[in-house]
């Protein structure tokens, strides 16, 4: 396609004039990353952790980033455990929705702790978990609920040695200088 | 023919070298939130970098840039870019080696140039040669991992990395590396998180060295944080713990200042914590309760006034 001076003038326009538009790529918040989850997935797990260990005094779960620990841990170390995952939360979802008519992480927190308690109890209705039990996904998720508050904030959670703190943990150890050989 | 072809090849290479230049110039100059924020790797540190004081400061201030350190930050570019398509990596598994922390360092001086001078003049600078090559010192207690705690706390490899010590004597041993020996061992990623939580103060950089220094009086302390080489991460000094500390039977009143804390973990006392025990400062008697920052300058570690015998009244003033 030929193209004369003055039509090759209104494409360089229009693409440099494009560039105006760039700002729109912006994202309007930076988004938190989670190799293995979606945002919603992520959501429930944030609450369920945060149900698990709540906030008082000190920061709960959520606040711990419990959710990053165990990110890390399906995406690095345990990528069995992702499938358990997928299928617990769908069955947590579903369930919701049947119960309250509302997504976990949207329930309020009397709501989240009633569902949790027949969960740990195996009590909801089974066909919403037709490839994982909710008892063993419960298990699992509280599980590496207390791995992720209590652990190194190393491996992901615990942020701000967190836990460490409340429990006063003498935490940089404080030992002088270790002269062990004299 | 054969011209126009040449002409038309020149032309080609100008026009994608133009684009590169282009290009590479506006991915250094945008706003990170389209650029280095792309990578997840980046989101934690660019989350805690808009929320402190630096965030006037462009990433590639203190970074650089691709080109910016020659071959060897074209290599620590393409290992990035390596890490993040080939790497498991979190945002949580970034760290900075020794040679970054210098190289940090190093920027900080552009802009905090009376606090380097403090800092260059003061027993903090001291290298790893100063440290570790303390025959003295070396034959009361053999160097163990442990002393990367407080000196060398980017050191990358272990105690037998950095010293021979395979002699019986202490006076044979030697740091393996020159370049090594003559490094600081204790630098400003020590005490300061550059990234971390803290209110920002317009245009420090823009200010003269002079007024620098009036608005340093006038601002708060600016927040510190501990690094952590066993945990690989700072701690901010506000969330390190007062340290119950004892003289006898008494407790000893402590400073609610968190840069204290901060002194303490390296001017530290023994295991259960006895005031003027093993590196012990703890201010006692009629100065219990004062911060290290009354009287310490914290980067030259000088007396800001006639302070000498603060920690003397341990044993005579309880």
């Amino acid at each position: 396609m030929k193209s004369n001076r003055r039509q090759f003038i209104k494409q360089c326009m229009l693409l440099y004039g494009s560039v105006l538009f760039l700002p729109s790529c912006r994202p309007s918040a930076a988004p938190v990353w989670y190799s293995g989850f979606t945002a919603q997935e992520a959501s429930a797990i944030d609450a369920i952790c945060e149900q698990l260990i709540p906030a008082d005094d000190y920061p709960g779960a959520r606040e711990a980033g419990v959710i990053h620990y165990i990110d890390k841990l399906l995406y690095q170390r345990f990528p069995q455990h992702k499938q358990t995952y997928r299928q617990g939360l769908a069955g947590v979802e579903a369930c919701s929705q049947a119960l309250y008519g509302n997504s976990f992480a949207e329930l309020t927190g009397a709501q989240q702790i009633a569902m949790l308690e027949l969960m740990e109890r195996g009590e909801l209705p089974a066909r919403y978990w037709p490839q994982t039990t909710q008892k063993a996904f419960f298990e699992l998720i509280l599980a590496h609920t207390m791995q992720g508050f209590y652990g190194s904030p190393r491996h992901g959670g615990n942020k701000d040695y967190v836990s460490y703190r409340m429990m006063k943990l003498d935490y940089p150890l404080l030992i002088g200088q270790n002269r062990y050989e004299k | 023919m054969k011209k126009q072809g040449l002409f038309i090849g020149i032309a080609g290479v100008a026009g994608i070298l133009l684009i590169i230049i282009l290009s590479y110039t506006a991915w250094n100059r945008l706003d990170p939130e389209y650029t280095c924020m792309q990578c997840h790797e980046i989101r934690d540190s660019h989350a805690a970098w808009k929320s402190s004081a630096h965030a006037s400061v462009a990433c590639r201030e203190c970074h650089g840039t691709a080109l910016s350190h020659g071959f060897r930050g074209l290599k620590e570019k393409a290992g990035m870019m390596h890490s993040h398509w080939f790497d498991k990596k979190t945002n949580r598994d970034i760290y900075l080696n020794e040679s970054q922390a210098l190289a940090v360092a190093a920027r900080c001086q552009s802009c905090h140039q009376t606090e380097y001078s403090g800092w260059r003049s003061g027993a903090h600078a001291t290298t790893y040669e100063m440290i570790f090559m303390d025959e003295a010192h070396n034959r009361m207690e053999k160097p163990y991992a442990d002393c990367f705690r407080c000196h060398g706390m980017f050191y990358d490899g272990d105690i037998h990395s950095l010293m021979n010590m395979e002699s019986r004597d202490p006076a044979d041993w030697h740091i393996k590396d020159k370049v090594q020996a003559g490094r600081p061992a204790i630098t400003c990623l020590a005490c300061h998180q550059m990234h971390g939580e803290q209110a920002v103060y317009p245009a420090y950089a823009d200010l003269p060295a002079s007024e620098r220094d009036s608005l340093s009086v006038k601002m708060h302390r600016p927040a510190t944080a501990l690094y952590m080489r066993a945990d690989r991460r700072h701690l901010a000094s506000k969330h390190l713990q007062t340290v119950g500390m004892q003289m006898q039977d008494s407790v000893i009143t402590q400073s609610a200042d968190p840069n204290a804390r901060l002194c303490m973990q390296c001017h530290a006392p023994d295991g259960v914590h006895a005031v003027a025990s093993e590196d012990d400062k703890t201010p006692t008697g009629m100065y219990a309760g004062m911060s290290c920052m009354a009287c310490h300058d914290p980067h030259s570690n000088r007396l800001k006034n006639e302070h000498r015998n603060v920690h003397k009244t341990a044993s005579v003033n309880p």
